[in-house]
């Protein structure tokens, strides 16, 4: 190899390795210049040394209920992502319906819901890849309800008992929810773990006039707050975060 | 298997018993009053000075409270409970009036005997899914025979299954 050659090849490694260093240097001297500016933010912004997450659940109780149940038949179902700082946003929903058939009130009834929130872990991670978890969390949900027309009688054995019908009612039901719970990884990827939640309605005048008995997702339609219990069963899948410091 | 496990497998086999028979109960009890009533109570004035009456309640010594139903036959409601000064009276919901006899001593002679008469408005109430429906009223009017009654007030025109409310004042004449 002549001299020329090696001088050649000495300049094309030195402009290579400015040329893909030149990012580096640049958001290192990004950085520099954060810090220099607010020392505390340069700390919040260390790479998240975790994955991406992304979670599908169903509960499991909704068909144990449902076979126990004459009245009413419901299935609900979660999606989770993870954000970052041990936050996840939820996406629930779900569909259920009720037909009820007593001696003095008879109609059916049916709806979807759906909600949006976010959870919060509670416990610390022992590695990146420790998925398990105790959380808090908040919901706003929705329903559009159906509801067909109902039959009454009041039985009033001295007077003589009355019967009528109650107009059929489409409606729309808000509710607030807290909910708290734990999520264990019993195999790679699959999960187990229960909620419990508190839920409590918004619009509660909507429900004045012969509620359902049973909405998906809520629960007893003639309670303004319903305390409520789900049994999960979880997928996760998981995928590398990249970060900029990999690039 | 430990002594924990089966523990742990008693308890939670007793918790799916206690959510299986929770989940096939077809219809949760109602627990809460599906008829409601007219609450009335009787008194008396025992001294009027100065334009201020002061009123206390008077004990019937010996009621007979019963209904009058549009019908012309009646039904006894209060019989043999002495000195008694509330009585909770219910309403046809089929009519817009109702009729209720008071006799406060139980001598059963013609002027011993009071008709009250009840002009209300009946509202279909919705109560839970475990009770169904029943009847709240709105009281437009009470009148009285005089009798042993000297006159009455009506306190509280909404008939709900709120018990605790008062809605008629029933004053016995002073010479009783």
């Amino acid at each position: 190899m002549s001299m020329s050659s090696i001088l050649r090849y000495t300049y094309i490694l030195t402009f290579s390795l400015l040329l893909f260093g030149c990012p580096y240097q640049l958001f290192a001297q990004s950085n520099t210049d954060t810090t220099a500016a607010d020392t505390t933010e340069a700390e919040v912004k260390l790479p998240e040394a975790t994955s991406h997450q992304l979670a599908f659940s169903f509960d499991a109780t909704q068909p144990f209920i449902n076979s126990a149940s004459s009245i009413r038949e419901g299935y609900e179902f979660a999606i989770d992502y993870y954000l970052h700082k041990e936050l996840y946003l939820v996406l629930e929903g779900g569909w259920g319906s009720a037909h009820v058939n007593y001696t003095d009130l008879a109609y059916s009834s049916k709806n979807s819901y759906y909600a949006i929130g976010i959870n919060r872990c509670l416990i610390s991670r022992l590695t990146p890849n420790d998925w398990d978890m105790a959380f808090m969390g908040v919901r706003l949900a929705a329903a559009p309800i159906e509801r067909t027309a109902g039959t009454y009688t009041v039985v009033d054995s001295f007077w003589g008992s009355s019967s009528g019908t109650i107009a059929p009612k489409n409606f729309v039901g808000v509710w607030a929810e807290i909910t708290g719970g734990i999520r264990l990884e019993v195999v790679k990827g699959f999960c187990v773990g229960w909620n419990i939640r508190g839920k409590f309605m918004l619009d509660g005048k909507s429900f004045k006039d012969l509620p359902p008995t049973y909405i998906a997702g809520y629960g007893k339609g003639d309670k303004g707050s319903v305390f409520d219990f789900n049994l999960y069963l979880t997928y996760a899948i998981r995928w590398k975060r990249q970060h900029p410091l990999s690039k | 298997m430990t002594r924990g496990d089966k523990r742990v497998i008693t308890a939670l086999l007793l918790l799916i018993s206690v959510v299986w028979v929770a989940c096939t109960q077809t219809r949760q009890p109602c627990a809460q009053p599906k008829t409601v009533y007219v609450n009335a109570g009787c008194y008396h004035v025992v001294a009027d000075t100065n334009k201020v009456a002061i009123v206390a309640d008077t004990l019937l010594p010996n009621p007979l409270v019963g209904v009058i139903d549009t019908a012309g036959k009646g039904a006894l409601f209060y019989y043999g409970q002495r000195n008694r000064s509330q009585f909770s009276m219910f309403l046809n919901p089929n009519s817009d009036t109702c009729r209720w006899f008071i006799n406060a001593d139980s001598t059963f002679t013609p002027t011993s005997f009071d008709t009250l008469t009840f002009v209300y408005q009946s509202k279909l109430q919705f109560l839970s899914n475990a009770c169904g429906y029943t009847y709240f009223y709105n009281l437009l009017g009470v009148s009285t025979t005089h009798n042993h009654i000297d006159s009455i007030i009506l306190e509280n025109t909404n008939v709900t299954s709120n018990v605790n409310v008062e809605h008629l004042k029933i004053y016995i004449h002073p010479n009783f």
